[in-house]
């Protein structure tokens, strides 16, 4: 293992519906992509699995929430550039 | 290694053991009993795995996510493309390799030794509970998924577990119940017999039992605890008569019997005629391309009712002529070469959808027919759809809520127009799709010889006839005592478009919810029905009944039940005449 930063980023639920069966489902493929491990924090400090459609599923976020997205391993910069855009990109749905 | 507490406590019988159920399939079978217990309590009764055994139990459970994945990926290359169903089948499969629920599996047989079936269930039910409780409706709905995959995993590694599903070849199942579906994978399997502790012997699983000849007893109590596994039973189906380890002389009486009862059964796939050879077509009616195969197994004749108007509440947008295609192509290739009837988009009424004008009288409204006609955009791009997945020749067009002859010839304008544009684009299709009407009007019906001479096939909708003749809303508490599809009013415009029908050579069929009351099936057949559509679990039943009927004993009837001034004087004709049918056929 390489030495492990961390790194942490505000993400926003951009689309009407929130993140509901397509997005998670999305949010989930993307993340399963990447070695790192990826989490997302809800306001509560509820933290996730991203790499689990149950956990992400579970996170219920409406449109407008504010996540923490959390990325830690060897392609952490990667991963966290490529999901942050996924979000702003609110899941290709309506804004 | 065993986790059924029933099976193993008993030994085979000394003594012959005689047990009283009700004959439910007549003919005599003799084999070796395989009980089944109910998953549940598989389930519930669970010894703790050995440690040196449970790597062998992970494999298990492995195996058979690996065949759960397998069967998503093969639904997900034959799904239609429409709208989110390959995103919702992709969602199944990363929750049933969602890391929470593997990990929480894995542990659940490594440190509790639990049996991988009780690790599956028991994982997924944690997190089904946690989300029925959820405030959010769209994550309590997410446990239907959920339970859908838990179940299908249970039933794979109880499948996989050789004592869960032994050889049934030449066996007697004995079971606590059983389904029509059961029933037919079973005989498909070789099973002779069967024997359960509950169901009525009208029940569907004892109707396809009968349809296949398989003797069956039911409703012996506790049967699966009393009979030992693999001990050799005699199933009397005429008498309702189970026999335990026959003792010499009742095996050799039973063996003699069942030699001279050889008969040889018909399938359930057989098309049927009645008692003196009129041959009626039993048809299934369908929403959707998975009902296929269901309807198939269960024997229809083909498909007489596509409703593609649940394509629309199922998508919740227009779909596209290419989602279309594919979405009837599948229905019209799986029934292939069996007939496909695709009725046009029936919306309006009870089925609203987006950008339908609010009426006061929906009933009486924009609907069916009149609204393809108002939106002959949508209605052009679904006959495209239509005319371009008959090219197997086995499509026909139904169209409904038909009041006027001008809506027909408009209606058939429209069709050639698509036809013009598929020739001018050289893309095949069947030229002589069939087209056919609803007679769900009153209108229809008293102007059926001026329809019959434009269309090959009536389709009778019984539920909205009456509604429409005795001005009674079907869905209706207040008038339900009005609504019956049995009124002599209905009788006789039925009577009139049949005579209109058979004079000018076009089919008659029906596909109301008349045609599963089985004690009109003879008066419909004097009345000139050739064909019933009806779901796919009604059809048995209804082939098992049209094999009684006799046309000339039908025909007396119809005269009789014309002549009635109100509905309770036909039921009361009918049940009448079932009765006296009964008597003569216990003769036989």
């Amino acid at each position: 293992m390489t030495e492990c930063t961390m790194i942490e980023r505000p993400v926003v639920v951009r689309n009407r519906a929130g993140i509901h069966t397509r997005p998670a489902a999305m949010i989930v493929k993307l993340a399963a992509q990447y070695k790192s491990d990826i989490y997302l924090e809800s306001e509560d400090h509820t933290r996730i699995n991203a790499k689990s459609i149950i956990g992400v599923m579970t996170l219920a976020a409406a449109q407008g929430t504010v996540l923490k997205l959390i990325v830690s391993g060897p392609d952490e910069e990667d991963a966290a550039q490529a999901l942050a855009e996924l979000f702003d990109s609110g899941f290709g749905e309506p804004i | 290694m065993e986790s059924d507490p029933g099976g193993s406590a008993y030994r085979l019988l000394p003594f012959q053991l005689r047990l009283q159920g009700s004959a439910a399939s007549r003919g005599i079978a003799i084999g070796k009993a395989v009980v089944l217990s109910a998953p549940h309590v598989r389930l519930l009764h669970w010894r703790s795995i050995a440690p040196a055994e449970r790597d062998h139990e992970i494999k298990r459970y492995q195996d058979a996510q690996r065949q759960l994945l397998e069967s998503i990926r093969a639904s997900l290359a034959s799904a239609p493309t429409i709208g989110d169903t390959h995103a919702i089948i992709e969602s199944y499969e990363m929750i049933a390799t969602d890391p929470l629920i593997v990990d929480s599996i894995i542990a659940r047989i490594a440190t509790e030794g639990m049996p991988a079936e009780v690790a599956v269930s028991t994982a997924y039910d944690a997190h089904i509970h946690a989300l029925a409780e959820s405030n959010d409706p769209f994550l309590r709905e997410r446990r239907f998924e959920l339970e859908n995959l838990r179940r299908k995993l249970v039933a794979l590694l109880l499948s996989s577990d050789k004592s869960a599903l032994p050889e049934v070849r030449n066996a007697i199942i004995v079971a606590p119940s059983l389904l029509a579906s059961d029933v037919l994978h079973y005989h498909s399997r070789g099973v002779q017999g069967f024997i359960t502790e509950i169901g009525g012997i009208t029940s569907h699983a004892c109707i396809v039992a009968r349809t296949l000849g398989l003797p069956a007893v039911i409703g012996v109590r506790s049967a699966t605890t009393i009979i030992p596994d693999g001990a050799e039973v005699i199933v009397d189906g005429s008498r309702g008569i189970v026999i335990v380890e026959p003792d010499a002389p009742t095996r050799v009486h039973y063996t003699t019997l069942q030699q001279e009862q050889q008969i040889a059964p018909p399938t359930i796939s057989q098309p049927v005629t009645t008692a003196d050879g009129l041959p009626i077509a039993v048809y299934a009616s369908v929403d959707t391309p998975d009902d296929i195969p269901v309807a198939l197994s269960h024997g229809a004749d083909g498909i007489g009712l596509v409703r593609t108007e649940m394509l629309l509440v199922r998508v919740q947008h227009f779909p596209s002529e290419q989602e279309q295609f594919l979405w009837y192509s599948a229905i019209a290739e799986r029934a292939y070469p069996k007939v496909v009837t695709l009725r046009v988009f029936d919306v309006g009424s009870d089925k609203i959808i987006h950008g339908m004008p609010d009426e006061a009288n929906p009933a009486l409204g924009l609907r069916g027919l009149r609204f393809l006609l108002h939106r002959k955009d949508l209605f052009r791009t679904q006959l495209r759809a239509i005319l371009r997945a008959s090219v197997h020749r086995n499509v026909r067009i139904l169209l409904p809520m038909v009041t006027s002859v001008d809506e027909l010839t408009a209606t058939r304008d429209l069709i050639e127009a698509v036809k013009a544009e598929l020739n001018a684009e050289q893309i095949p299709y069947d030229e002589h799709v069939p087209v056919g009407i609803m007679i769900e009007t009153p209108a229809a019906a008293l102007l059926a010889e001026h329809f019959a001479e434009n269309v090959r096939f009536f389709s009778i909708g019984t539920n909205d006839l009456t509604q429409y003749t005795l001005a009674a809303d079907r869905t209706s508490d207040l008038v339900a005592h009005i609504f019956d599809q049995l009124n002599p009013a209905v009788l006789r415009l039925l009577q009139y478009a049949a005579s209109a029908a058979r004079s000018r050579g076009v089919e008659l069929e029906l596909c109301g919810d008349l045609a599963t009351f089985l004690m009109a099936t003879d008066l419909l057949i004097g009345i000139g029905i050739g064909a019933f559509s009806v779901a796919p679990s009604y059809i048995p039943a209804l082939k098992e009944r049209i094999r009684t009927i006799r046309y000339n004993h039908a025909l007396s009837l119809v005269e009789q039940a014309l002549q009635k001034s109100h509905s309770a004087e036909v039921h009361a004709l009918l049940e009448q005449h079932s009765q006296r049918s009964s008597h003569q056929s216990q003769k036989l």
